[in-house]
């Protein structure tokens, strides 16, 4: 059994399904990842997980557990930070730790003063939560769910606000803390699901794919173009009408284009001529293939 | 067990602490209360404005509006000569009462036969219309004994056709302050506002700032976070309650007759109750401001309906019924008894059992509720 399965998990709000899950295995020691756009089900899953809300129906379980009505037995071996970052915004850094060490019966207090230290926050540690930049707090709210040392993580969107070489920073630690246990990780960033073992694309609460990143890019079949030219976006309704085009999407002003097979790719090529453009064939990023998931899903349905 | 309560007991007194608003509202508004009870809103009426026809203008007329105007609750503000005047000053307001002696006043007197005088008092403000009317009840009598004593040694008789003086004693508050009567009020009003507004924020707040779901998924019980919540609030609302008395005691120099052992034994079965209410409150309300909203539900009937300012006795039946489910309706006697009256527990058992069996319910109810809401 895996550290945490998920078998014909829903989860209905008033007419709103927000999470449908057939079924998913996390295995122990790796750092999973949710992934999905705002309103996929993420967050809605990861509480599930750790018994904040029941399931409408199905099962979760984490340590072969309940995750809600078994709650309790689970409760001292998980850790967990949520979205809004929820510290005690007027109590300082040190206070916060204290609190959820005491919580968690972590009597030790060099305990407490190695991971103040180890998460750079020694300087802070009388400063008031509402005093700290948002990058920084997210550092805070891992300290306090780690120093119980769990063996499950939970974090959700845990690097949003977070300037890049802190979310560098916050992934090496990342990489660290697997070594003692498994971490579940939401975030809508693509370049950091690369850094996942695993990941799981979510869609309007479903799972569309799971497996490792390399697995997932590995899946969908045809070719990916790069087009820079000057007016991507009246090119892109273009192309959208276009029949032989499996998918074209702006990323940033890059114009990433699927297309079927060697006849479509011609096909872009041609339509591109006359338009000053530069054009080059890439790999399936995942971002393409969560735009080609998406996609197929839609058209499935 | 203790550990957990602890901990989130000490961040409860470092919120507040950190909260100088808050903190100063905690402390300062219950005093502040007190003072204008005390000092502003003084439901005892003295120095009414009274205008005065002396149509008779004899020694005994005089005397008779000496007793009124020396006795404190009648200033002479206006003198007429007529009763066109006197009517017009009362309905402008100018005065409110109006003292009326007739010509023949003397004469009468001085047959042995019976005088009359005539009070008008501007019924507008029932409060004070009442107080004038008993005042001049007790003056005229007292002005009566004095005269049928002067009568019966210039006479050498008894005098029959005197009436009886009829004195009518106000009981446990001689001297009819209101402050007595109300003080005591107002420390179980304080009492229940702070406990039920108190616990209901704690928890509340909470759920607004997100950091509930954090603690939910700590090995933290409902039970640990619920006594944490509720001791920290209860301390505070016990401590403002005794400074308030404090005051009202060496301030104002209530008289606290009763034993100050019973008092604080049964404000703490109070305070569960309230503290019930707030746990109850703190389970249907998303946020502060849906907390106090809901918390006013409670607290202001109990503010109009406990016999903080009207006496329940005086209410319809049905409304009656309601003021009797408020435990502030029997916490009041309570209070009211120890302080002024110093009776005991044999006087107050059926409030005291009453506020027992509520509490008892109350705290149940929403324990469980609370628990069920959390996990």
């Amino acid at each position: 059994m895996e550290i945490i399965e998920i078998q014909n998990l829903t989860k209905k709000f008033a007419d709103l399904t927000a999470v449908n899950i057939a079924s998913l295995s996390i295995p122990e020691g790796v750092i999973f990842g949710l992934l999905g756009p705002n309103g996929s089900g993420k967050t809605t899953a990861i509480r599930i997980l750790c018994g904040i809300l029941p399931p409408t129906s199905g099962k979760a379980l984490v340590m072969g557990l309940d995750s809600f009505y078994q709650a309790e037995r689970i409760r001292g071996f998980v850790g967990y930070t949520s979205q809004f970052c929820s510290l005690y915004e007027d109590l300082t850094v040190e206070e916060n730790l204290e609190f959820y060490a005491q919580i968690y019966g972590v009597e030790s207090k060099a305990k407490r003063e190695e991971t103040l230290s180890r998460y750079e926050l020694s300087r802070f540690r009388n400063r008031r939560i509402r005093e700290l930049p948002p990058g920084k707090k997210q550092w805070v709210a891992l300290a306090c769910a780690v120093m119980h040392e769990p063996r499950i993580l939970f974090l959700d969107e845990p690097t949003s606000g977070m300037d890049p070489a802190s979310r560098k920073d916050f992934w090496e630690e990342l990489s660290i803390l697997k070594q003692k246990c498994t971490i579940l990780i939401t975030t809508h960033l693509l370049d950091e699901a690369e850094r996942c073992q695993m990941i799981a694309f979510m869609h309007l609460g479903r799972v569309l794919a799971v497996g490792t990143p390399r697995e997932i890019k590995a899946v969908p079949q045809g070719k990916v173009f790069n087009v820079i030219l000057p007016d991507p976006v009246s090119f892109l309704s273009e192309l959208s009408v276009s029949p032989f085009v499996q998918d074209a999407y702006l990323f940033g002003n890059i114009l990433r284009v699927i297309v079927q097979d060697q006849e479509g790719a011609a096909k872009l090529i041609a339509m591109t001529r006359d338009r000053d453009a530069r054009i080059q064939e890439t790999n399936f990023s995942l971002e393409d293939c969560y735009v080609r998931l998406v996609h197929l899903e839609g058209s499935a349905t | 067990m203790r550990k957990r309560i602890q901990a989130i007991m000490k961040k409860e007194f470092v919120h507040i602490l950190r909260d100088p608003i808050s903190l100063s509202v905690i402390i300062v508004l219950p005093v502040l209360l007190l003072f204008l009870f005390g000092y502003a809103v003084s439901s005892d009426v003295k120095h009414i404005s009274t205008v005065l026809l002396d149509l008779d203008e004899t020694n005994e007329s005089f005397n008779l509006s000496q007793h009124f105007f020396q006795s404190g609750y009648f200033d002479l503000t206006y003198k007429v000569s007529n009763l066109e005047e006197l009517s017009q000053l009362i309905d402008s307001g100018k005065a409110k009462c109006g003292l009326v002696i007739p010509n023949k006043f003397s004469y009468y007197l001085s047959r042995g036969q019976k005088a009359e005088v005539q009070v008008l008092i501007d019924g507008s403000n029932p409060t004070m219309a009442q107080t004038a009317l008993f005042s001049a009840q007790a003056i005229v009598q007292d002005f009566n004994v004095q005269l049928s004593a002067q009568m019966a040694s210039r006479l050498g008789t008894e005098i029959k056709f005197v009436p009886v003086n009829l004195e009518s004693r106000v009981w446990y508050n001689p001297s009819l302050e209101s402050l007595n009567f109300n003080i005591p009020g107002l420390v179980g009003v304080i009492l229940q506002t702070m406990s039920i507004n108190l616990t209901a924020f704690a928890i509340v707040k909470e759920k607004e700032r997100g950091t509930i779901e954090t603690l939910i998924v700590t090995p933290l019980k409902p039970v640990e976070l619920m006594l944490g919540k509720i001791i920290p609030y209860m301390a505070i609302a016990f401590g403002v309650s005794t400074l308030v008395l404090a005051v009202a005691v060496f301030w104002f120099h209530v008289p606290f007759n009763g034993s100050i052992l019973l008092y604080f034994f049964l404000s703490f079965l109070f305070l569960a109750s309230s503290l019930g209410i707030g746990l109850l409150v703190s389970t249907v309300s998303g946020n502060q401001f849906q907390a106090m909203q809901i918390s006013s539900f409670v607290l202001l009937p109990s503010l109009i309906l406990s016999g903080f300012i009207f006496p329940v006795e005086a209410m319809p039946v049905v409304i009656q019924w309601v003021a009797w489910l408020l435990p502030l309706t029997h916490f009041l006697p309570i209070l009211r008894g120890l302080i002024l009256k110093g009776v005991g527990i044999t006087y107050l058992y059926q409030d005291v059992i009453w506020l027992f069996v509520f509490s008892v319910f109350m705290l149940l109810f929403s324990s469980l509720r609370f628990r069920k809401r959390l996990t």
